[in-house]
């Protein structure tokens, strides 16, 4: 037992040596200080680089952040052309838009970039890594519905938010429909009857009802409206580092981001046009439907109340006048 | 017993600090690696995007039923009045659970009451607000 303990606690041969033990542990401290030294200043420098590293890439992160951030913004904002209203994606419009300059990719000019809609690629340019900024929308198209409105019934019909109400009279002879009242206001009127078809564009943000006003219960109103058919889901765009372009100055970001800045007012022009395309097409096409002699007659009324929102103060002529562009075609 | 003790001894003192200042100098370092801290406030950030998109997409809401002949979008009825409060209290719910990632909780806060989930103590919450006519309506949403 206790010779066993002895020869493990290195008692017995070990002891001759005792004495050269002792200088060597001097020399095998010099070379012990110089590997700590080693060891502490490669440590030391490595973990420098690797905190400098992740400090600026947490720098680049937040520029590319930004600009995704400013993509997503634009590709959700409700003026955009690839919205119905905010947070609102139109189906069409997103698997239409040009892969390579949608206009809401500006922000991100020289960046590469990635929109994915849930499991969906829309757009890839340049497969980026790099921050994602995640908004929840809804994607939908509008889907004509239609509801008969017996005027020998209660003649109120409650509507889903729409932008645009058609209305097709289908009267017999002795039944009247003077007034189409949207929820209070009247928004078609005329004194000898409606009839015909009629479109109104609501400029409410919730339901609209409308009641119709008139004598006789002798026929059917078919109200037809777009409502949104939506679904949720997340969009994410992913922004990636700036491209540099055959070794350019890499302090040039001021460059760069001023031009991204050119490109945007550029784009803000393109888009501006875009709309005001659109509401004209609109407006021309509401205007062939003017030329029968409606009682929103006159054009210039109907510029101004292009919006449809203006008009609740205004008074009750004005409102017919402003907010429905009305036609009734001859009847056939 | 002295052979034993300057046996010991050869490990250098020095490279003992060496190594505790090593390990000192890694901790610190994983701590950037991981990115214990929240540099730009990201997280905050994304989640305030999710509380704005709940507004909006409260606001623009029209899949109320017709039928009830309520013709506001819930965010409206949600701050108009006690009884609109009542009525639109569930659908609110159900649109935002759909609406929002299924990883998010979220609580709605008007005058008339809340709806959603208790106010997590201690987490990143995410805040959109909007002023109404008719008073104050606060989204919170916080991940799971």
């Amino acid at each position: 037992m206790t010779t066993d303990r002895d020869r493990r606690r290195g008692g017995g041969p070990g002891n001759g040596c005792r004495g050269n033990r002792g200088r060597r542990r001097a020399q095998s401290n010099l070379a012990a200080l110089a590997v700590a030294l080693v060891v502490v200043t490669t440590v030391t420098v490595g973990g420098v680089v690797v905190a400098e590293e992740a400090l600026s890439s947490v720098d680049r992160d937040a520029a590319a952040r930004r600009a995704a951030g400013a993509v997503a913004d634009r590709l959700v904002a409700p003026a955009s052309p690839t919205t119905h209203r905010a947070n609102v994606l139109d189906t069409a419009a997103i698997t239409d838009e040009d892969p390579d300059s949608p206009a809401a990719l500006t922000s991100a000019a020289d960046r590469p970039v990635r929109v994915r809609l849930g499991n969906r690629t829309l757009v890839d340019r340049g497969s980026p890594s790099g921050p994602t900024v995640r908004r929840a929308v809804l994607v939908g198209e509008r889907r004509p519905e239609r509801t008969r409105v017996a005027l020998g019934g209660n003649r109120t019909v409650v509507v889903n938010r729409t932008t645009r109400i058609d209305l097709a009279f289908r009267l017999r002879p002795g039944t009247v429909v003077r007034t189409v009242r949207a929820d209070g206001r009247p928004v078609l009127h005329a004194p000898s009857g409606l009839d015909g078809n009629a479109t109104l564009e609501p400029g409410g943000t919730g339901p609209t009802r409308l009641r119709f006003v008139g004598n006789g219960t002798n026929g059917t109103v078919v109200v037809t409206t777009y409502p949104l058919d939506t679904e949720p889901g997340v969009l994410a765009v992913t922004v990636g580092r700036l491209r540099r372009t055959d070794g350019g100055d890499p302090t040039d970001d001021g460059d760069t981001a001023a031009e991204g800045g050119d490109d945007a007012d550029d784009s803000g022009g393109r888009e501006d046009d875009r709309d005001g395309d659109r509401s004209v097409d609109e407006r021309g096409s509401d205007g062939s439907v003017e030329g029968s002699r409606g009682p929103a007659g006159d054009p210039d009324a109907d510029e101004t109340a292009w919006p449809g929102t203006g008009s609740r103060t205004a008074g009750e002529a004005s409102l017919v006048g402003s907010n429905v562009q009305s036609g009734r075609e001859g009847a056939a | 017993m002295t052979p034993v003790g300057t046996g010991r001894g050869q490990l250098s003192l020095s490279l003992i600090e060496a190594f505790v200042g090593a390990t000192l100098v890694v901790a610190v370092v994983t701590g950037f690696a991981i990115g214990g801290p929240d540099f730009g406030g990201t997280r905050e950030a994304q989640l305030d995007r999710y509380a704005g998109d709940a507004l909006a997409l409260l606001s623009a809401d029209d899949s109320g039923p017709a039928s009830t002949a309520d013709t506001r979008s819930t965010l409206v009825a949600l701050v108009a009045s006690e009884d609109s409060f009542e009525r639109a209290r569930e659908p609110a719910r159900r649109r935002l659970a759909t609406v929002l990632p299924a990883n998010l909780l979220f609580r709605v806060e008007t005058p008339h009451g809340s709806i959603g989930y208790p106010n997590p103590p201690g987490r990143t919450v995410g805040e959109a607000r909007r002023v109404t006519i008719d008073g104050t309506i606060t989204v919170r949403v916080w991940s799971q």
